[in-house]
């Protein structure tokens, strides 16, 4: 398509070729990486902001 | 288990606290204003400081950096030092942060309604208030740093890397969009022209959405949600996948704010497959939100703070939807320059930012005054307050944007414009003005319902400055043969910024290196010149009074705009604009061609027309300006302007500066003869001559020499 657009625009395709092969090794990279990863890690980092802080009320409803 | 005692800092939260309520109501109060001007320009009231042009600025810069920025900075100190299991680095520099903020925000709103502006949407403060703002960021982010580095939680929860990205992309993206020539202590020029400031400007503008009101606020979506829920996030997985998507394709999208411009094809088509594949990583992260309230949802009908996350979660969703379509460039040539962008960034800006602010403070509020929360039936009131004001908002401002886009484009049988004045265009729009009006009305009342509900809550409490808490020290952190990659990134705040840095920065050099490189992105156009000093002034006139808000200066290759307006913009007409002053928005008509053709008028017109403009264009909303007529200019500085240009490549003669002077007499004599043929008295040296001079410039590099 890019070599219509750009009428003796030699050697694109190429490199929207390439392009969309890097784009897809680097989201393929990722998506492996995180498949990979530990359920006790997961678990941990899922429930950190739920850690039970020291003096903090949880309570709010009509006065 | 040896345990560490140690104490956060709430008082640094709760004075974000105090200024995001403030400068929310602030910003939503002149928003109210300046939508009132549209239907009524009384509401002008015909002083210079409160024209449209110059309120329009600062509404959006108090509820992008003001508003949200407190919101940003009061939801990260709160949640950073309980993530990282440490108090602030530094209690001074979070002293230094939020003074410097506010009088960053003070700053912007003398300067703004003063006229004094860069004309760079979302970047209108000048250079020494653009210091500041780095400045003052930079506090931050080693506050930031500093406590990450001093943290005893090992790894780093989702939110943190948002607020790491965040710190780290506005610190490029606003030093690079900034840089300027001073001409003075409230005056400077970019050093981009044209075309190429035209995409560093919207790099910056679209990823000042992405970097300012996007991430930041996934990153407290990402923390406050759970809380607010009682629910771990749904997929810490999807949240990986979100973060590092997101960042790395958001801050290509930029062109996509110049389709159909003068920009060269390749940049606008990256900006619409960017924009397109942005869909991905934007839903994954609404759904994750949405989905962290499974088996909560009936908590939902009851806590007035999770129905504004979940509207807000919804709105940016939908926003996240329509940006990409509006990226399509079949759907782009309808939106643009109509108030359906309005209508678009007002879903993100009120219900995404603002909804979540909202329960925010909401959720803060009784644990900041160790209290209940004074009324949840206010509370509620103020819900759906907020959220029929969105919709009233948001519903008019669409069917004007397709009203304008369709009246604009409407050709007879005979092939000829049905609405070949503008103005008719414009006086269509006005009831839904008015409706959009009273949309704002119910916004700003909810907020005024809150700051009462917030305030009482507060009164009723007691505020705790350091909370107590205690948690193990942090063991040194070792290489584990075998850790998982991310696992081990996690855990390393530095390596993990330089990736950050290196996802940000790549979308910019590859569109920023071909734009400056190759000269055939704008061919040269022998027939442009440089502006005279009498038209550079009016150009900077034009800027001071922010006509770049409602006129365009872009005509793009469609035949209802060339049958309309003429010619074409052509890349090459731009070389000589620092900055570019294309606009965004055509409240009134375009004027590339304002001096060209059937589209230049005598100057007794355009005298008479910026003194009462419904003389010349009866019904006409825009603002009246006498104090152009009145005011002399002052041209001290003129020949630092000549020069600032020469040093950024315009092409004036070594020595010019000091004939300059003469030249700008010589021109403006000129047009007050003319203007006394035509029976009006002034003098060589009032703003409105060179404002004259400016408009009768535009469009001209087309016609021969």
């Amino acid at each position: 398509m890019l070599s219509r657009i750009y009428p003796g625009a030699d050697g694109l395709a190429f490199w929207q070729g390439l392009s969309l092969v890097l784009f897809f090794l680097v989201f393929l990279g990722v998506i492996m990486m995180i498949l990979t990863m530990r359920k006790s890690h997961i678990d941990k980092m899922s429930n950190l902001p739920l850690d039970i802080e020291a003096n903090q009320s949880t309570n709010h409803g009509d006065k | 288990m040896e345990m560490e005692k140690f104490q956060y800092d709430n008082k640094i939260v709760r004075m974000f606290f105090w200024a995001t309520l403030v400068w929310g109501i602030t910003a939503f109060l002149v928003g109210l204003t300046i939508a009132l001007q549209l239907p009524a320009p009384a509401f002008n009231f015909s002083t210079s400081w409160l024209t449209f042009g110059r309120l329009r600025p600062l509404h959006t810069n108090a509820a992008i950096f003001a508003f949200v920025g407190n919101g940003i900075f009061m939801g990260y100190y709160y949640a950073a030092q309980r993530l990282l299991k440490a108090r602030n680095f530094s209690d001074t520099l979070s002293q230094i942060h939020f003074w410097g903020w506010q009088a960053i925000i003070v700053s912007a709103a003398i300067t703004l309604p003063a006229g004094i502006t860069s004309a760079k949407e979302y970047a209108e403060l000048e250079w020494p208030i653009d210091i500041a703002i780095a400045l003052i960021w930079v506090a931050w982010g080693v506050n930031m740093i500093g406590t990450i580095m001093k943290r005893r939680e090992k790894h780093l929860y989702v939110a943190m890397w948002f607020f790491i990205a965040t710190f780290v992309t506005v610190a490029m993206l606003h030093i690079v969009n900034s840089l300027a020539v001073p001409v003075g202590f409230f005056k400077s020029y970019s050093i981009y022209a044209g075309v190429q400031d035209a995409l560093v400007q919207w790099w910056y503008g679209h990823n000042a959405v992405a970097f300012f009101l996007t991430t930041p606020y996934l990153g407290l979506m990402y923390y406050y949600m759970p809380k607010a829920a009682q629910r771990p996030v749904y997929s810490y997985r999807l949240s990986i996948i979100h973060f590092w998507a997101l960042i790395f394709l958001y801050i290509w999208a930029g062109p996509h704010h110049l389709l159909y411009s003068s920009t060269p094809d390749w940049a606008q088509t990256l900006g619409t497959v960017f924009s397109i594949m942005l869909i991905a990583p934007s839903w994954g992260g609404m759904l994750n939100g949405l989905l962290t309230l499974r088996g909560a949802w009936d908590r939902v009908r009851q806590d007035p703070i999770l129905k504004f996350m979940v509207v807000a979660v919804s709105a940016y969703g939908m926003s996240t939807f329509e940006g990409p379509m509006m990226s399509l460039k079949n759907y782009n040539a309808i939106t643009h320059f109509t108030d359906y962008t309005i209508a678009h960034v007002h879903v993100g800006a009120l219900g995404w930012n603002g909804l979540l602010t909202f329960g925010i403070l909401y959720w803060l509020a009784p644990r900041l005054w160790n209290t209940k929360l004074y009324s949840v039936k206010l509370a509620n009131v103020h819900f759906w307050l907020a959220t029929l004001g969105l919709v009233f908002y948001v519903i008019p401002m669409y069917w004007t944007g397709i009203t304008q886009a369709l009246m604009w484009k409407q050709f007879s049988p005979e092939g000829l414009l049905v609405y070949p004045n503008f103005l008719e265009t414009v006086l269509e729009l006005i009831p839904m003005y008015w409706t959009r009006a009273f949309g704002g009305t119910l916004f700003l009342t909810g907020a005024l319902v809150m700051g009462y509900n917030l305030v009482m809550t507060a009164r009723s409490g007691t505020a705790v400055d350091n909370e107590e808490m205690e948690a193990a020290p942090l063991k040194p952190i070792v290489s584990v043969p075998g850790e998982h990659k991310h696992r081990w990134l996690e855990a390393r705040p530095v390596p993990f910024i330089i990736l950050a840095f290196v996802a940000v920065a790549i979308g910019g050099l590859v569109e920023f290196v071909p734009m400056f490189v190759v000269k055939t992105n704008i061919a040269t156009m022998t027939t442009v010149t440089p502006y005279s000093p009498l038209e550079l002034e009016g150009r900077d006139i034009y800027i001071k009074e922010g006509c770049f808000n409602c006129h365009s200066q872009m005509i793009r290759p469609f035949r209802s705009e060339t049958e309309r307006y003429g010619e074409y913009s052509k890349a090459g007409e731009y070389v000589y604009d620092h900055p570019f002053l294309w606009g965004s928005k055509r409240t009134g008509p375009d004027l590339h061609r304002e001096g060209v053709g059937k589209l230049r008028k005598p100057d007794a017109w355009h005298y008479n027309h910026m003194e009462n403009p419904r003389s010349m264009s009866p019904g006409s909303i825009m603002p009246v300006y006498p104090w152009l007529l009145e005011r002399s200019n002052d041209y001290a500085s003129l020949p630092k302007k000549i020069n600032a240009m020469r040093t950024l490549g315009v092409p004036y003669e070594p020595g010019y500066e000091d004939q300059a002077l003469a030249d700008l007499k010589n021109q403006a004599e000129g047009i007050v003869t003319n203007l006394k043929d035509a029976g009006i008295e002034t003098t060589w040296d009032k703003e409105i001559i060179a404002l004259i001079a400016y408009l009768q410039k535009l469009g001209t590099g087309i016609l021969p020499k």
